[in-house]
């Protein structure tokens, strides 16, 4: 099969059903997630709730702490770019990173545009908010979805809940 | 979120804002793996200290929600 058809992109997607993907921002809480049993781990600069509180612009992850995540654990890395900056994308590709997330927590690098997906042998993830949004994602080439406001370091369930039922009553529709 | 169809979870800041990242990490896989056993996960919630604060949605001001951005 052809390395970086969609087909192994949504394969490289199903490994990860029924585990847990971890915020980390150095290789040893990398090793911490991983010995807890993660099934990947997502390296970014920031957790969400530093980039709540420090404010200002939140950038793609350091090459530098991709590889050294890299090189301490064996389940897949995953790292995030800014929305619609390909340019971060083809590097984090370059790192030879197993997912790229072209996340909303990180500061839009584009008003209008989310990155050309099918560009990349990576694959990617993102969030969505509804059956549009996801169904935009999978046009650009994205795989793999993640309902949105889990992940931005307010922990409040009901609006997560609502959304995602929405999301997953419409997908079941399809 | 297993329940409702999840078929995998992302976890942000709330194992390495925790007070015992080990440990909340090990609890929550174990949750994600027996999410529809209550009895188990009531047994894998013993013994955590302290989780990450949390902030209420309504008290975040709308500009400032990231999952709105994007289109």
């Amino acid at each position: 099969m052809e390395k970086g058809s969609f087909e192994v992109k949504v394969g490289l997607a199903e490994m990860l059903k029924g585990g847990v993907i971890m915020d980390v921002t150095t290789a040893e809480q990398a090793k911490i997630a991983e010995d807890a049993g993660a099934v990947s781990v997502m390296a970014l600069e920031r957790i969400p709730a530093d980039i709540r509180a420090d404010g200002g612009i939140a950038r793609m992850s350091s090459p530098q702490v991709v590889k050294e995540i890299q090189g301490n654990v064996s389940i897949p890395v995953m790292a995030k770019c800014r929305i619609g900056h390909f340019a971060e994308a083809q590097v984090l590709e370059s790192l030879g990173v197993d997912f790229v997330d072209e996340s909303e927590v990180l500061t839009p690098a584009d008003e209008h545009n989310h990155i050309d997906k099918h560009a990349f042998k990576a694959p990617f993830v993102c969030g969505c908010r509804d059956l549009g949004e996801a169904l935009r994602r999978i046009g650009e080439g994205r795989p793999q979805l993640c309902g949105r406001r889990y992940r931005h370091a307010c922990g409040r369930v009901p609006d997560d809940a609502a959304r995602r039922r929405k999301c997953f009553r419409r997908f079941g529709h399809l | 979120m297993m329940q409702l169809g999840a078929e995998s979870v992302f976890v942000g800041s709330g194992i390495f804002k925790s007070e015992d990242p080990p440990a909340r990490a090990k609890a929550i896989v174990s949750a994600i793996t027996h999410f529809d056993d209550p009895a188990k996960l009531a047994e894998v919630s013993y013994g955590l200290q302290t989780a990450m604060k949390g902030l209420d949605m309504a008290e975040i001001p709308e500009e400032q929600r990231m999952q709105e951005r994007g289109w």
